[in-house]
């Protein structure tokens, strides 16, 4: 049982207002973890923080065992964690293949290579990894679509590719089945679960009870900041005071 | 010796406090980066000259006149402009070189109409009063004057008014702004004309002193810009502190090196001031701004 | 002819320094007033490589980019985090600042009085004397550009590039250092503006700090705005339409004393008329809303 990602008592406030409240948590590796929680209740930002585009007030964040509490968004990027967006953010005016050519970080992208590099058999290599992973999530006959003339389910679907060619460790999914249809939604969550099989550890937010029942070794309840309960599904579902709590301040499907 | 180059920073951070404060309203207001405010500056200067000079009305005309051309002529601006832009929700950059194209618009028409030499607005206003080692002309007297009249007279506007707290409501994008019951599009328009006037005062109260030329605008406009952001943009005693630092500061780079030198150092001010307030001088963590 | 070849020249070196700010631009999405700025030091630094140093006009080409690139570096690395209007303040204030030293460290540069006699280019034996031999030179170096252009703009680090301006967080969240892309594109933008630079130095022959000014920097924004940025085909239309503009003008009989206010007026007219009905230009790719 490796601790992949762990949180001590981590605090970030805005405009004197504590978005995250001494927050600690523990992520299992290996595992898929889903964080609940009503609106405002500060998942995203709890995002955002482990992603590193806030930094924390105070209390450290630890991946892999090593403090990236400091480290640039970017290098927290490449070490490992990968991060899909609610509001998607493929590269739009970029074709499908084009999304998961640019995640490669493998120096290809160096300015100088443009010129002089010899680049065919690299550039091989690279699409083929490509590919594999848009087939893996069914879009491959579209490659040479922009990103923009995909539905929004299709989008979603993007953009787990995209956290699969970029090798990423720990994925941060922001909602995975929200805005999309019934059949999509099988489509992805079976995705996720295959991407467990893969080895990724994923935290996932989602308001969808019945996906995260269906998907999570570990629930996280999160409320005003903290993580105010976590367990297995069943154990925190049938918590009569968090879905109390959870149902009576959101209204939530 | 110092006291003197002194006075003159007090002198020239009273003019630029001046086109400062026009330059305020209008961005604090509407977060436009009015640069073509200069060009403003310069046409109601050569409007004056028109009135003043070529035509030999009185002072007591010309001055109105030219104060109400120039703020009819940034009002103009706005609704051919930048209203336009604001309705597509145009980004800054856009609207900044459209505030720059203007400028060069207005400018080289104007040089069209008059010519490039320097025009002097005034012979006889240059009469001076000398005490304590000190020199001042009555022109540059009327400069200090006219902007604490002018400070003034913003301040209480600013603070005491319906129409003044809607300008910091509106620039703030708050929801106070809704609660003053006031249209957006009319303040913008009114602080656009305020602004505008303004620009006009400074620029016949320079050009009675030095001439004006359809190239004055560009230096006023930016020691004005550089004014507002050294003194800080949400208030208008910043601005008027920022631009007597920049004033004194420059008249004493004179006194000490050169009038050559002088651009380097105000420049160098603006850049070291920008890069602090964005986060510090040093800066090795990066903010992602966009969330 | 020679007033033929003579605008071919100046639109070979012109179409270097829209591409050369079609970098930062179109790609990087920040609009920069300094162009002006590295195109004087690359001029005045081949110039006293040369005339001082007696550097053979290709090597002196080669250490004036390098040192117009770091000099970027240095300039753009902490200024890329300030916001939009406050980046292109920025820009302007080291334009400035560029401009009055080129004019006032009299002992370097001469100041306003200008250095004149400047060799042409040489290489092997054959200088570049005439016209046409010039020509051959800036045309061939403007097409070498281009084409270099063309290979980065549809490699690796052109799409990195196309995805930050395209969305910043995302390209951050794949792992893109997204500071280092853009000061990449800016060291790049300021080389290849040294290289516009020489040309125009050891083309003209004489330089002096007005060739360097801040309406320069406006003039070389505005090619990339009228013409469009974000691809090759933007550039070169706008640095064709902004060049021609004026001889059009000179052919309708307008007399020189009106003409350079005129051609600003028009200019400035277009350029209103664009960014309010069509942002990315004429043939651009890249709108900046």
């Amino acid at each position: 049982m490796t601790e992949i990602l762990k949180l001590e008592n981590v605090s970030r406030s805005f405009d004197g207002l504590k978005a995250i409240d001494g927050l600690d948590m523990n992520i299992e590796a290996g595992k898929i973890s889903a964080i609940i929680g009503p609106n405002g209740a500060g998942k995203t930002t709890l995002f955002n923080l482990i992603c590193g585009y806030l930094y924390p007030d105070s209390g450290r964040i630890i991946y892999k065992d090593k403090d990236i509490t400091m480290l640039n968004p970017w290098e927290r990027a490449s070490s490992g964690i990968g991060r899909h967006f609610q509001d998607i953010r493929v590269f739009k005016k970029l074709t499908l293949l084009e999304n998961l050519l640019v995640t490669f970080n493998d120096g290809s992208e160096n300015p100088f290579k443009a010129i002089f590099g010899r680049k065919s058999r690299r550039e091989m290599d690279k699409i083929k990894i490509a590919m594999k992973w848009l087939d893996f999530v069914g879009l491959a006959d579209m490659k040479k679509s922009l990103a923009e003339n995909l539905s929004w389910g299709q989008q979603k679907l993007l953009s787990l590719a995209r956290l699969l060619c970029g090798d990423f460790d720990l994925l941060l999914i922001d909602e995975p089945v929200s805005g999309v249809n019934p059949d999509m939604v099988k489509v992805i969550l079976k995705k996720i679960r295959e991407l467990k099989e893969l080895g990724k550890t994923i935290i996932a937010v989602e308001h969808d009870m019945t996906a995260v029942k269906e998907i999570s070794d570990r629930v996280y309840f999160m409320d005003s900041g903290r993580i105010v309960a976590s367990g297995l599904p069943d154990d925190i579902f049938s918590n009569h005071e968090i879905m109390e709590s959870y149902m009576g301040l959101d209204n939530v499907a | 010796m110092i006291v003197q180059f002194i006075v003159n920073g007090i002198v020239s951070g009273s003019l630029i406090a001046v086109m400062a404060i026009g330059f305020w309203f209008i961005y604090r207001t509407t977060n436009i980066f009015h640069i073509a405010h200069g060009a403003v500056y310069t046409a109601s200067g050569y409007i004056f000259y028109s009135l003043y000079v070529s035509k030999g009305y009185s002072l007591l005309l010309s001055l109105p006149a030219s104060l109400i051309s120039g703020a009819v002529l940034g009002l103009a601006i706005y609704f051919t402009v930048y209203r336009p832009l604001e309705k597509k929700n145009a980004s800054t950059g856009i609207k900044f070189i459209s505030s720059l194209a203007t400028y060069i618009l207005i400018v080289n028409v104007i040089a069209l109409i008059y010519g490039n030499e320097t025009k002097i607005l005034s012979e006889g206003l240059s009469a001076s009063i000398s005490f304590w080692d000190i020199i001042l002309t009555k022109i540059q007297i009327y400069q200090v004057i006219s902007f604490l009249v002018l400070l003034v007279l913003s301040y209480l506007f600013v603070k005491g008014t319906k129409a003044g707290r809607a300008i910091r409501a509106i620039g703030d994008n708050s929801r106070l702004f809704k609660a003053l019951g006031l249209n957006e599009r009319w303040v913008k328009g009114m602080v656009f004309c305020i602004g505008s006037a303004i620009a006009g005062l400074a620029s016949i109260l320079t050009g009675l002193d030095v001439g004006i030329d359809p190239h004055i605008g560009m230096f006023a406009i930016l020691n004005a810009v550089v004014a507002v952001i050294i003194g800080g943009i949400k208030r208008l005693e910043g601005v008027a502190l920022g631009a007597f630092l920049i004033g004194i500061l420059q008249n004493l780079v004179i006194w000490q090196f050169s009038a050559r030198w002088e651009s380097v150092v105000t420049f160098l001010v603006l850049v070291v001031v920008l890069l602090y307030k964005s986060g510090g001088l040093f800066v090795v963590k990066t903010r992602v701004e966009e969330l | 002819m020679n007033y033929l070849l003579h605008i071919l020249i100046m639109i070979s070196i012109y179409a270097i320094l829209s591409i050369s700010l079609n970098l930062p631009v179109g790609y990087a999405g920040l609009l920069s007033l300094a162009q002006a700025a590295f195109y004087g030091i690359g001029a005045y630094a081949v110039t006293l490589f040369m005339m001082q140093a007696g550097i053979n006009f290709f090597a002196a080409v080669v250490l004036s980019v390098i040192l117009s690139a770091i000099l970027s570096v240095f300039v753009s690395y902490p200024s890329i985090r300030l916001k939009g209007d406050y980046f292109i303040l920025a820009s302007l204030a080291f334009q400035i600042i560029v401009f009055t030293i080129l004019y006032n460290w009299i002992d370097l540069t001469r100041g306003p009085y200008g250095i004149p006699g400047i060799p042409r280019p040489e290489l092997f034996g054959i200088v570049f004397d005439s016209l046409p031999k010039f020509f051959a030179l800036s045309g061939t170096i403007a097409i070498g550009i281009l084409l270099v252009a063309k290979k980065f703009y549809s490699s690796p680090f052109g799409l990195v590039l196309k995805a930050i301006r395209e969305d910043e967080l995302s390209a951050i969240s794949i792992g893109k250092n997204v500071r280092k892309f853009k000061v990449l594109a800016f060291a790049i933008s300021g080389g290849l503006a040294a290289i516009s630079g020489a040309l125009y130095a050891s083309y003209v022959t004489y330089i002096d700090p007005t060739s360097f000014t801040l309406d320069e920097s406006i003039f070389i924004l505005s090619i990339v705005m009228v013409g469009g940025s974000g691809n090759l085909r933007g550039p070169v239309t706008g640095t064709l339409l902004m060049i021609l503009l004026p001889e059009g003008l000179r052919f309708l009989g307008i007399p020189d004393s009106v003409a350079p206010n005129l051609r600003q007026i028009i200019y400035a007219l277009v350029l209103i008329l664009l960014m309010r009905f069509r942002p990315q230009g004429m043939a651009g790719e890249y709108r900046l809303d």
